[in-house]
């Protein structure tokens, strides 16, 4: 049997979403045990895991080298990765949003200073509503750029907001809802289609548990 | 033909097989010039892959395009009515790769069948393309599908051209979830939203996806669109290739060039496309023509990445002399050896090479 590779989000997503793996008969023991391994085999269902860093996941998955993935919504709509989207898995429910300083709305009069990680995200949010924006890129710790007078509003993803509040800043509005969701290579699908689609009926019968 | 194989590699065989296999069908060469006026691509921007194209200004001003696509080309020389070409390329054309934004240079092979196309022609362009994809000698699959089944089903919804375009792009994907969402979000029938979930859900042999592909009949245009299919399916199948078929909606092309079948060859170990084509009617149509078409093409630098796993020695014969030897003597004594395989001569071994078989000269002549 040929090996089904799977790659997972490292992080507490990736751990739910290998729980279910494991749930429908598609775990891996080794996974569990605290080593410095890269990869992990089951020779048995003849599936093999690694983690990877969340945003690359999907060019993993696009690429070939695993032929499915669990990745989020946002990634998949920043970086438009040329791969099927199976399965909508529900978790890790949070929102693309667009944030800046508690009480105060930027100057419609002028260019709009976006701080984000998502700027493919931001650029298509703003085009359609016509609004020219100036986009800083940043890499992490978003929350500072308005704090500094960096950017006038932030865009990015808002779980629980606490993080937001802590800082004085507060959500202006929703882009779009974000979630896990499952995702194939193309041409792997091509030969592996039974097993995927097996491994996504058994993954959406567990979720609606 | 030994000796052919002994030079040519991978690929390159690979090309020679193709272009043969074309000639035997009757498809003739077509040789072009590798630059393009660039106003032909910005006026069919959506018909390319990727809107990247390397342009220069020639010597009297005009803009010019490093060919970023052969098909335009071959549909601009067609004759405006009644014409019937049946032509094959094989040519270097200029993108950007997939998933990266690297201009490079790509060696494509491909067929065009332009005139009247009747059943026999699609069969035709099919086995050529199955052909092709079994050239490759590994495991492959074709997936097939008619865009008139996916306009049939997104007319039937009467939803703008925006969510029309957002729905065929997530079938593209595979996204029921999605296009569920979408449905219901813009009030489509309960009815329509399922069939486009299972639309998108689809794949499978024909024999597997026979009753799906049945219910997804609305109209009159889907009906002719499943008919097609499923005639198209027994004629392959009779001449023997209906198991590499798969039915498969998730291949989306721009619906304002393509129309009919459309089609993409996978080979196992590749994780993209290695074949792509289909009917392109309405290419023609929009270039002022009429009539229709069907072509696809062979990317072959995908395959070269399987070229890297079949290795081969650096050389068959690897020939050592001694320094002081006359030059002469070594000559026809290479010359005899190039008889049984390429040599690599030279006065020790060079490292890291490999070869077959390791020929240490004395001086002496053998005999």
């Amino acid at each position: 049997m040929k090996m089904l590779n799977i790659a997972l989000p490292k992080g507490r997503l990736g751990e739910k979403a290998y729980g279910i793996f494991e749930k429908i008969g598609c775990g891996c023991p080794e996974i569990r045990e605290d080593s410095r391994k890269l990869i992990f085999e089951n020779g048995e269902t003849g599936v093999r895991y690694f983690w990877a860093k969340p945003s690359d996941v999907a060019i993993y998955v696009e690429r070939g080298a695993a032929d499915i993935g669990i990745v989020g919504k946002d990634i998949l709509l920043e970086y438009e990765p040329d791969v099927y989207e199976l399965l909508d898995l529900g978790m890790g429910r949070c929102r693309m949003a667009v944030a800046g300083p508690k009480g105060r709305r930027p100057d419609p009069d002028r260019t709009l200073r976006v701080a984000t990680k998502f700027s493919r995200i931001a650029r298509e949010y703003y085009e359609s509503q016509g609004r020219e924006i100036d986009i800083i890129h940043l890499n992490g710790s978003i929350e500072i750029a308005p704090l500094l007078d960096l950017s006038d509003v932030i865009v990015d993803i808002v779980e629980t907001g606490s993080t937001l509040r802590e800082n004085d800043l507060e959500v202006y509005g929703e882009i779009v809802p974000i979630s896990a969701r499952l995702i194939a290579n193309k041409a792997g699908y091509k030969f592996k289609s039974g097993r995927i689609e097996q491994i996504t009926a058994a993954l959406r019968a567990e979720l609606e548990k | 033909m030994r000796e052919t194989e002994n030079v040519l590699q991978g690929t390159e065989l690979l090309e020679l097989r193709l272009r043969s296999l074309y000639e035997r069908y009757g498809y003739r060469k077509y040789k072009m010039s590798r630059f393009e006026e660039y106003s032909l691509y910005l006026e069919n921007r959506n018909f390319l892959k990727s809107d990247r194209i390397i342009t220069f200004t020639d010597d009297r001003g005009k803009l010019l395009a490093m060919k970023p696509d052969i098909t335009l080309s071959i549909v601009k020389s067609a004759a405006a009515e009644g014409a019937a070409e049946r032509v094959y390329y094989s040519e270097n054309i200029f993108r950007a790769a997939s998933g990266s934004a690297e201009m490079r240079e790509m060696r494509q092979v491909g067929l065009e069948h332009i005139g009247p196309v009747d059943l026999y022609a699609e069969s035709e362009v099919l086995i050529l393309a199955l052909e092709s994809l079994a050239a490759v000698g590994r495991d492959h699959i074709m997936g097939i599908t008619h865009l008139g089944l996916v306009t049939g089903l997104l007319d039937a919804t009467e939803l703008p051209e925006r969510e029309k375009a957002s729905i065929s792009r997530l079938i593209g994907q595979k996204n029921a979830h999605e296009i569920a969402a979408l449905c219901t979000a813009c009030g489509v029938s309960r009815e329509l939203s399922e069939k486009l979930c299972a639309l998108a859900s689809i794949y499978g042999t024909f024999p597997e996806s026979r009753d799906a592909l049945r219910s997804l009949v609305v109209n009159k245009a889907t009906e002719s669109a499943v008919e097609e299919l499923w005639e198209l399916y027994s004629i392959l199948q009779a001449a023997g290739y209906g198991d590499a078929l798969r039915v498969d909606f998730s291949i989306v092309n721009d619906l304002s060039y393509y129309n009919g079948i459309t089609f993409q060859g996978f080979v196992e170990g590749i994780p993209e496309s290695v074949l792509s084509g289909g009917r392109y009617d309405n290419l023609l149509q929009r270039m002022g023509k009429g009539g229709a078409a069907l072509g696809f093409a062979v990317y072959l630098d995908e395959l070269e990445r399987l070229e890297a796993a079949e290795s081969r020695p650096d050389t068959d014969i690897l020939f050592i002399y001694p320094e002081n030897a006359p030059a002469a003597e070594i000559a026809k004594a290479v010359r005899e050896l190039t008889g049984r395989g390429r040599v690599y001569a030279a006065t020790k071994q060079p490292p890291q090479m490999t070869c077959r078989e390791l020929v240490e000269w004395k001086g002496e002549t053998e005999k």
